[in-house]
């Protein structure tokens, strides 16, 4: 134990490291803010969101169309665009670690990022691809960022007092021209190689690869192979295999539906254990990697008054199984400390529930759940209201939250073991 | 336990929990209501074995042009289908006259428009009123298969409504049969192709690819029914063929060829019961639902009886 938390000690040591989390933290009201207004949107606001269909919002709610696009605009502005400001992040603190201009190496970053994504379609029309810019690229942001911070450190000139005169900050400006045109320099290379790669559609192809791969007839093995390489790429940021619904799943989610319908119970359906019915009834309270089990925890057990802060302003988008406010809070998202958790939680929550299916404590989920459902509920409506799926779920997630207990406590030693260091480097300078 | 009383000790994350378990807890009481409801409406569908006979009627002709087809049908078969008919005002209001008996599996329902000009903008506006008809149809009858037929125009609104509307997971069309249907109006040669069939052949991708087609056309003399030129009815191939289950062509002649006449057509109602209704063995000895349910296999099974 003492040395897991010597070696993580030092993993977060390192600067890059501590540029990561930093930036995570600082985007993290922005992330909030979007979350809040996903949630509105799907969740409340949508015919098929959760409280959208149970309390019938088109039948009461005028205008709630309009009312959707305010939030979903609202949302697209802040998780659509987090990656820049996650690159401008990134930069400044890297800029500021080596004590240079962290204001224009911030810009320069931003700028490079959007240039290099910024690919204008054919024709008249300007259509440019917002994925790019969306929360689930941030790890290529922040490196994006970090490596003009590294020109910075290497062509900027150090940084200066402020000083709120015309001739300083233009003499500051020029200082900075150099690095600014070898970071914009690279950023076209990367724009040009990347226009090539869209040209001949290889970021399609990639995708497609990926969809292919959980394009097969699922199997327990299967189940748990492609539910662990969505969690390991969801903590790198990126979506994985089970985010996507390809025709295989689509079949064997219409032949349980079918089958469930014909026979009026979903005891007997022919897919008991497909992947994406136990995934996302059981492997996502509060989205990826049990996120919900963990904002609980913390607001019952961390010692860190930040972090139970966060926790309690994360809740009300993780019931809905909205987790990046966590992701980036506290934070998870490539945070070796919750590597372990995040993605083997989701695989041992498919696990318990394929036990208590094959029991038969419950019957399998098939009949269709709305978006944005809270996480506990998933598998009580998908089994056509089964009261034995609802406790199943609540002992899960009950498990799940004594599980993330131990990680939070390692979490805390690691950051007093940092503290004391920081301390004492203090008091030895 | 150290841990629990510093918890409860700690009154604002008690709170927030508790608002949580609460919260879960009363809101499973109207999810439990909702996915009853909702599954029980599915299921209705998709138990359900009725399986009506939509049918649209070309320009100029009313909701009641199909009246003396459905005796004549009902006549040669015996099976008393029943008629329903929906006419469609320009204001959207929907007038119904007619009604479905209980336990009917196959009625007709006949769309019939307030405007029923002919021209493309007006089977674009046709197809928008049919959707809203259609519906409605869904909504009451619960039906997850049912068949199309169209005369003349009628044909055109189907196929307009294939490409622009109908996009539905649990209600499947099973069979298109187009009667005199200029796909090219009344351009008679393929070469010059109108406006409506470039948008049909643009959206065609659209069309379901388990839809079984029969397009019927009449010939008086060797190119035209007497109103539709029969290679405006040919250019059907270049919208359903190879994107439709199957494409079937088939032409009468004689002397009920004519373009209006082919709805009293014996040669008509043959075919529409061969292909286009139910079979009688198969209505009552199988219940018909949607998955074993291949439309290109029954049409083999039943050309062998």
């Amino acid at each position: 134990m003492a040395r897991l938390v010597k070696i993580l000690t030092r993993m977060k040591g390192y600067s890059f490291f501590q540029i990561i989390q930093r930036t995570l933290v600082i985007l993290f009201p922005f992330a909030l803010l979007g979350a809040f207004a996903q949630v509105i949107s799907t969740s409340f606001l949508s015919v098929g969101g959760f409280f959208g269909s149970i309390f019938e919002i088109n039948a009461w709610l005028p205008h709630y169309q309009a009312l959707r696009v305010l939030f979903d605009d609202l949302s697209q502005l802040t998780l659509g665009m987090l990656t820049i400001a996650g690159a401008f992040e990134a930069a400044k603190y890297t800029a500021k670690h080596y004590q240079k201009d962290d204001q224009m190496a911030g810009l320069t970053a931003a700028i490079c990022y959007g240039l290099i994504f910024f690919h204008r379609m054919k024709g008249n029309t300007v259509t440019i691809e917002m994925r790019y810019y969306d929360y689930h690229w941030l790890l290529v942001g922040i490196l994006v960022g970090y490596l003009v911070g590294r020109i910075f450190k290497r062509h900027g000139m150090d940084a200066q007092e402020p000083q709120p005169q015309n001739d300083l900050i233009l003499s500051r400006a020029f200082g900075a021209l150099k690095p600014i045109f070898v970071a914009v320099f690279w950023a076209l290379v990367l724009h040009a190689v990347f226009g090539l790669v869209r040209y001949y559609r290889i970021d399609s192809y990639v995708l497609n690869t990926i969809q292919n791969f959980t394009n097969q007839p699922s199997s327990f093995m299967f189940t748990m192979t492609s539910a662990l390489l969505t969690t390991v790429l969801a903590w790198f940021g990126f979506a994985g295999p089970l985010a996507f619904s390809t025709k295989v799943v689509e079949t064997e989610v219409w032949d349980n539906l079918s089958y469930a319908l014909s026979h009026g119970s979903s005891w007997k359906i022919p897919h008991p254990y497909s992947a994406s019915s136990l995934y996302h009834s059981f492997g996502t309270f509060g989205g990826t990697g049990v996120l919900l089990a963990l904002v609980i925890a913390m607001i019952v057990a961390s010692h860190s008054r930040n972090s139970r802060i966060v926790s309690q302003w994360s809740l009300f988008p993780a019931i809905f199984n909205t987790n990046f406010p966590v992701m980036i809070g506290i934070p998870v998202l490539l945070n070796p400390l919750y590597l372990i958790p995040f993605t083997l939680m989701p695989l041992f929550n498919m696990a318990v529930a394929s036990l208590f299916i094959w029991l038969k404590v419950m019957p399998p989920v098939a009949y269709p759940v709305p978006s944005g459902t809270p996480g506990p509920l998933v598998p009580f409506i998908g089994t056509n209201g089964n009261i034995m799926a609802l406790v199943v779920a609540a002992f899960i997630l009950i498990l799940d939250v004594l599980l993330y207990l131990p990680f939070i406590r390692l979490t805390e030693n690691v950051d007093q073991v940092t503290d004391q260091e920081g301390a004492l480097a203090h008091e030895a300078n | 336990m150290k841990l629990i009383k510093k918890f409860f000790r700690n009154k604002k994350s008690w709170l927030l929990l508790g608002i949580f378990f609460g919260l879960i807890i009363i809101l499973a009481f109207p999810s439990y209501a909702w996915t009853q409801a909702n599954v029980k409406q599915m299921a209705t569908r998709h138990n359900s074995k009725m399986s009506p006979v939509i049918m649209i009627p070309g320009s100029s002709a009313t909701q009641d042009r199909f009246d003396e087809l459905v005796q004549k049908i009902n006549q040669a078969d015996g099976r008393k289908h029943s008629l329903l008919k929906l006419k469609v005002m320009n204001s959207g209001q929907i007038n119904v006259t007619g009604e479905i008996r209980p336990g009917d599996n196959e009625p007709f329902i006949v769309v019939g428009f307030e405007n029923n000009q002919d021209g493309y903008d007006n089977i674009k506006k046709e197809s928008k009123m049919f959707n809203s008809a259609f519906t409605q149809l869904t909504k009451k009858y619960n039906f997850n298969n049912f068949k199309a037929f169209g005369h003349s125009n009628g044909g055109l609104v189907f196929t307009d409504f294939l490409e622009n509307y109908f996009d539905n997971d649990e209600i499947t069309m099973k069979c298109l049969m187009t009667v005199g249907t200029p796909y090219n109006f009344e351009e008679s040669s393929t070469s010059r192709k109108t406006q409506m069939l470039a948008d049909f052949i643009k959206n065609r991708k659209k069309i379901p690819d388990d839809l079984v087609v029969y397009s019927l056309s009449g010939t008086q003399n060797y190119d035209s029914d007497g109103i539709v030129p029969i290679n405006s009815v040919a250019a059907g191939k270049y919208i359903y063929q190879g994107q439709a289950a199957s494409y079937t062509q088939i032409t009468v002649s004689g002397k009920m060829a004519q373009h209006s006449a082919m709805l009293d057509n014996p040669q008509i109602i043959t075919i529409m019961e061969q292909y286009l209704l139910n079979q009688k063995a198969k209505a009552t000895t199988t219940n018909r639902n949607l998955n074993d349910d291949s439309p290109t296999t029954d049409f083999n099974n039943n050309t062998g009886n």
